[in-house]
């Protein structure tokens, strides 16, 4: 995991999109005829809806990854990944229960749309509480990625529900769909919330790789302190002196990690 | 009846608030925690 500033300027430009998208939206794009300003929520619920789809794709790439080719790195990516998710389809719920109320005059409805996606949230936030309960950093890291393997079965669900089912939601747009004078406030949100998460998740995982570091790096012997104290600590991505998380089964340069499937040797989090 | 919804600028507003605040806070949260932990991870060695 690296040091560079590339989270920064892309989470900025993504905000920077997000305002002007959001600008464009709310006061330049014209009224909708039948849903009047209502339809204004479409350019932020859309492009967080696609995002939280897209991110949660992610950690399951990552899930199958981490469990093909271990990697502490590809763990903290599904973290980050997870946790994203979780913030984008706690979001979208949000917002469309904003939306639902002028619209179908109610805040909820068990629609196949809204179940599929109140489930994905709940299945994707019970992970990250897993994660939390278990102590061993392998355990965590392989439970974690079959569990997303395993939820990621409910995002083709949440997509194809309102074509598949009799839904109260509309079915997807399409460029074709809708009306060409509400496409660039959509598109740039959509890449506002792309650019804005996209950064984010590559800092949360460069925070769970500092985290997996602390856990499972042994103490330094007493000698090294001692050589350590009062020394300019080396740069981060340099040669490390109190242990880089080795990879799963890899022997460790270090200290002891733990073996694949065996006890921890950290502590909590 | 027109089958037209008249107002709405309240649920709008409500929308867009409730994002910036989630989207924002969630930034702030991933960039305090990121850097506290680079603290403390410095401070060890």
């Amino acid at each position: 995991m690296g040091k560079s500033g590339w989270p920064f300027v892309v989470g900025g430009l993504g905000l920077a999109l997000l305002l002007w998208g959001s600008t464009w939206g709310l006061f330049f794009a014209p009224r909708e005829t039948y849903m009047g300003e209502v339809q204004r929520i479409m350019y932020v619920h859309v492009p967080t809806a696609w995002n939280a789809m897209l991110v949660l794709s992610f950690a399951f790439v990552c899930a199958l990854v981490s469990l093909l080719r271990g990697g502490w790195a590809w763990d903290a990516r599904l973290e980050a990944a997870i946790e994203a998710g979780v913030v984008l389809s706690g979001l979208v719920c949000i917002q469309g229960s904003i939306w639902a109320r002028p619209t179908w005059g109610v805040w909820w409805d068990w629609d196949p749309r809204l179940t599929t996606t109140a489930v994905l949230l709940f299945a994707f936030g019970g992970i990250l509480a897993l994660r939390q309960f278990v102590d061993d950093p392998v355990k965590r890291a392989v439970w974690s990625a079959v569990a997303v393997v395993i939820a990621y079965a409910d995002v083709p669900l949440v997509y194809f529900s309102v074509r598949w089912w009799n839904s109260l939601h509309q079915v997807q747009s399409t460029p074709e769909t809708v009306s060409r004078a509400f496409h660039w406030p959509l598109r740039i949100n959509a890449f506002g919330v792309l650019f804005l998460m996209a950064g984010l998740v590559e800092l949360r995982a460069r925070l769970a790789w500092l985290r997996r570091e602390a856990e499972i790096a042994p103490p330094p012997p007493p000698s090294r302190v001692a050589a350590v104290a009062g020394a300019t600590p080396p740069p981060y991505g340099g040669p490390s002196t109190g242990g880089t998380p080795p990879p799963y089964g890899a022997p460790s340069t270090g200290g002891k990690p733990p073996p694949y499937g065996g006890p921890s040797t950290g502590g909590k989090r | 009846m027109s089958g037209v919804i008249a107002g709405g600028w309240e649920y709008v507003i409500a929308a867009y608030s409730v994002s910036a605040v989630i989207l924002l806070g969630y930034a702030f949260s991933v960039w305090w925690r990121y850097r506290r932990e680079r603290s403390r991870r410095d401070a060890v060695l």
